[in-house]
């Protein structure tokens, strides 16, 4: 039997419920997948309860895995072990990432991308969001299976998608010593971006060269700017990529590197995420995309 | 009159032009030696201490730069290969996702594969220098190595430097396919890959009486498996071809273990050389090393003047030192002490003049003034990245002033504002941005890391304006370090090393009975605390017990008298 499958990793923001209950009305799933963090276990809890309690009464089946996020390697080999089936016999996926960890996007991706099964991307903006997002940083880590075809004798080109952490570029900098850094500075002044965004409060410094990015924007438009300005460096750099803004622009970095292999993809960990993360859902910013494998 | 390039510009090593890092490198001929000689040589040094920079300029490529910048013929006597392990292709993990066996296999293949790349790149450099027939030589051993008997390529290192491409290439490609991962089909290993390329070389007529050094940057950034290879490696007896240089951050947590099991012993397979220097002052060898990167830097720029003069100090706290000499001399004869006995009074000098200028301000004085080519070297803390990061900082800050008039110095008072600016901003670092800046720190350690720097300022500030012996001390050893207070303190310890917040050196014990460690916290923490950033040459001894609950939150206990037997702790 081919299922209508809706992977909806769990979260504990107000977009995470109001944007999963929007999901399974639209896209109308035989079967909901919810990975969940072990370490948030409680505070996703209410959520997950919510959604199950709804699959239940509408007669869809509804399953969950624990994960630990923080684990690259068991993150994946769980995430293919309970999913890979599913995913074999899906006609279509609807994979809401509102607040799934890039890792875990990137891995789900790299899944669905094997079999080129029809998927779309949901999204949900919130109407604010917290005074701090996340702490705790662990060290960057390449992502498996997208991580890019490098050679040792070159220098580091490292693109980044800027956010409001400006530690995570810093991170980048100091793990990857890079010969060139481009930075992506988030247009637009929703959510405070004008005041928040890093590359909004610092000046480049050697090495550094700005541009100006819509992270939500995940159009061919996006995709063959970031192409343009790595041109210059593909030859003889090598370049990796990381998203540190808002998720839509994950899923760009991930269609850069299926059209352009060599780029490889890197995420920056953190294992304290906020509460107060966000608040509310912003219906108008919703936020879907077919992909095109 | 045009900005002038800054001249204190730091960046990673690897990064810079050849030229400029040709330009800036002071050879230090003690450390040359090291590199030279046919043993190998594990390299200890923090992050900033110069271990990229000396090793690329140890290498064939900068050698035969340097040559051809003198107008010299190449010297081939003792050659080394530049190998820097903080490379993309050693970040990637997939090999994690192979049973444990195939981890190992697929490791080692990639780090030779790293090493034959750096060995095509360095001798690209040379190629013109081999003959006819070594070319044949070589093409002919490449060739084999790659199981391919015909080449377009003329020269041999660009053939070498394209196969290996393309074997990563297609590695690679197959590891990124599908769900599993395997081998690469055909894994290469050091004694099947590395070794041959390295015989080749020494069968040319160019390389024949050549020494190899494989100089390994970063080796700390090697996966578990490469760390226990080249571990092994380093246990191979025969260096009539090749040793190795390995450049470690942080020896003393390093895995000396080997992929068989034993250990790499040192004085056996191995001599340590160590870059972190104990002490800074003018006449130590980093005082004077920190003179000569200054130096060279400014005449890089057209600056003729000396450090001293380029960095003067303050004639008002000039002013001030000698009042406080005055007084403590005074103190002196006060305590006894006969004015026949200079010795004695000039060491009473020594110890307390700086502890009254700095502890014994007056609240309306406002901040202690720290400027001069002294005072920039004990900031340092013994690194070169933090010697040049208040200097770059500085240099900014007064271009920005000058309006076109010449430079000749940097005023006192610029480089007193912008020490405290720095202090300041690694303060902000310390209170605010450790859990998000330093890998693996939560928000546990960061509030125990802020505790312990907070309460070894509020210590030694204390011990500053209170201590009857040593009051200028910022260097402690842990007395009572049991191992179950070293199950708590040292991950904090470790972290805040990690964060450049804290250097450990290791030195003769005060009793006499062997070595321990010291552990210096970075000086530029001291401005914001307004503490004496020479410190004396010895160190306080405090509980482990005492740090643990200072990680807590609480006081780090003070002592007021001269019982704590210090005086005899000068190194």
């Amino acid at each position: 039997m081919k299922n209508r499958l809706l992977i909806a990793p769990a979260g504990w923001e107000d977009r995470y419920l109001k944007g999963v209950l929007i999901d399974i009305e639209q896209f109308k799933p035989t079967i909901i997948v919810v990975p969940y963090s072990i370490g948030y276990k409680s505070r996703t809890l209410p959520s997950r309860s919510v959604v199950a309690s709804y699959a239940q009464a509408h007669g869809i089946v509804y399953e969950e895995i624990e994960v630990d996020y923080r684990d690259a390697v068991a993150l994946y080999q769980l995430l293919w072990m309970r999913m890979g089936k599913l995913l074999v016999n899906s006609t279509a996926v609807r994979f809401n990432a509102t607040t799934t960890p890039r890792e875990a996007i990137w891995n789900i991706l790299h899944f669905l991308s094997i079999d080129k099964i029809p998927t779309e991307f949901s999204y949900f903006r919130p109407l604010s969001y917290g005074d701090y997002l996340s702490r705790d940083a662990q060290a960057p880590r390449f992502v498996l299976k997208r991580s890019g075809i490098v050679f040792p004798d070159r220098p580091t080109c490292v693109l980044v998608l800027d956010g409001f952490d400006a530690e995570r570029r810093a991170q980048l900098r100091n793990r990857y010593e890079p010969k060139t850094m481009l930075v992506g500075r988030q247009t637009g002044d929703q959510l405070g971006n004008t005041v928040r965004n890093a590359s909004n409060l610092l000046e480049p410094v050697d090495g550094e060269i700005y541009f100006d990015f819509d992270s939500y924007d995940t159009s061919d438009s996006s995709l063959n700017l970031l192409k343009e300005l790595l041109a210059e460096f593909a030859e003889d750099h090598n370049v990796i990529a990381a998203s540190l803004g808002p998720k839509p622009s994950a899923l760009t970095l991930f269609n850069l590197n299926q059209q352009n292999p060599d780029i490889g993809l890197v995420y920056i960990p953190a294992s304290d995420y906020s509460e107060d993360y966000s608040s509310g859902i912003d219906e108008s910013q919703r936020y879907l995309s077919t992909l095109v494998w | 009159m045009d900005k002038l390039k800054n001249p204190f510009e730091y960046d990673a090593a690897p990064n810079l032009s050849p030229e400029l890092l040709v330009k800036w490198f002071i050879e230090d001929h003690n450390f040359s030696r090291f590199v030279q000689s046919t043993r190998n040589v594990l390299i200890n040094g923090e992050r900033g201490s110069g271990k990229s920079m000396a090793l690329i300029y140890h290498s064939l490529r900068y050698k035969k730069l340097r040559n051809s910048l003198k107008g010299e013929k190449f010297n081939d006597g003792h050659i080394g290969i530049y190998v820097p392990c903080n490379t993309a292709l050693t970040h990637k993990q997939e090999y994690l996702l192979l049973p444990e066996v195939e981890q190992a296999i697929t490791s080692e293949h990639f780090l030779a594969y790293g090493i034959g790349a750096s060995i095509a790149k360095d001798c690209l450099a040379i190629s013109d220098d081999f003959t006819d027939e070594d070319n044949k030589l070589l093409f002919e051993e490449f060739s084999y190595l790659f199981e391919s008997a015909t080449s377009e390529e003329s020269n041999p290192f660009v053939y070498l430097r394209r196969s290996i491409q393309n074997k990563l290439r297609q590695d690679q490609e197959k590891i990124a396919k599908g769900v599993s991962v395997e081998t690469p089909s055909e894994p290469t290993s050091f004694y099947t890959f590395v070794l041959p390329l390295l015989e080749a070389l020494k069968n040319t007529s160019l390389l024949k009486d050549s020494h190899i050094s494989l100089l390994i940057d970063d080796a700390h950034d090697l996966n578990l498996h490469q760390k226990k290879v080249l571990n092994s490696w380093l246990g191979y007896r025969d260096h009539s071809v090749f040793s190795f240089k390995v450049a470690i951050a942080g020896i003393r947590m390093y895995d000396l273990t080997t992929a068989f099991g034993g250990t790499i012993l040192e004085g056996h397979d191995y001599i340590t050389v160590d870059l972190e220097q104990p002490f800074q002052n003018k006449e130590s060898g980093f005082g004077k090393f920190a003179r000569q990167v200054i130096q060279k830097r400014l005449e890089n720029v057209g600056i003729s003047t000396s450090p001293e003069e380029f960095f003067p100090e303050h004639p008002a706290f000039v002013k001030s030192m000698a009042e406080c000499s005055d007084q403590a001399r005074q103190r002196a004869l006060e305590k006894g002490i006969h004015p026949s006995d200079t010795k004695s009074i000039n060491d009473y000098i020594y110890k307390y003049a700086g502890a009254i200028y700095f502890g014994e301000r007056s609240p309306k004085a406002g901040r202690p003034i720290y400027a001069g080519f002294d005072t920039l070297v004990h900031l340092s803390t013994g690194v070169i990245r933090n010697l040049l990061d208040p200097c770059f900082w500085m240099f900014e800050e007064y271009q920005s002033t000058l309006h076109g008039g010449p430079l000749v110095c940097i005023p006192p008072d610029i480089q007193s504002k912008v020490v405290h600016d720095r202090s300041a901003t690694w303060w902000e670092f310390v209170r605010n941005k450790l859990d998000t800046q330093v890998e693996g720190c939560g928000k546990t350690e960061s509030d125990k890391l802020k505790n312990l720097f907070i309460a070894l300022a509020e210590h030694f500030k204390f011990r500053l304006q209170n201590h009857k012996s040593e009051p200028r001390i910022t260097t402690f050893v842990i007395s009572q370090f049991t191992d179950e207070a070293r199950q708590e303190l040292e991950p904090i310890l470790r972290l805040a090393q990690k964060a450049q917040l804290l250097y450990v050196r290791n030195g003769r014990s005060k009793d006499g009975g062997g070595r321990e460690d010291f552990f210096t916290p970075n000086r530029i923490l001291w401005p914001e605390y307004g503490l004496d950033v020479h410190g004396l040459h010895g160190r306080a001894s405090l509980k482990a017990i005492d740090l643990i609950s200072a990680m807590r939150g609480g006081k780090i206990p003070v002592s007021l008298d001269a019982t704590e037997k210090q005086q005899d702790l000068f190194l």
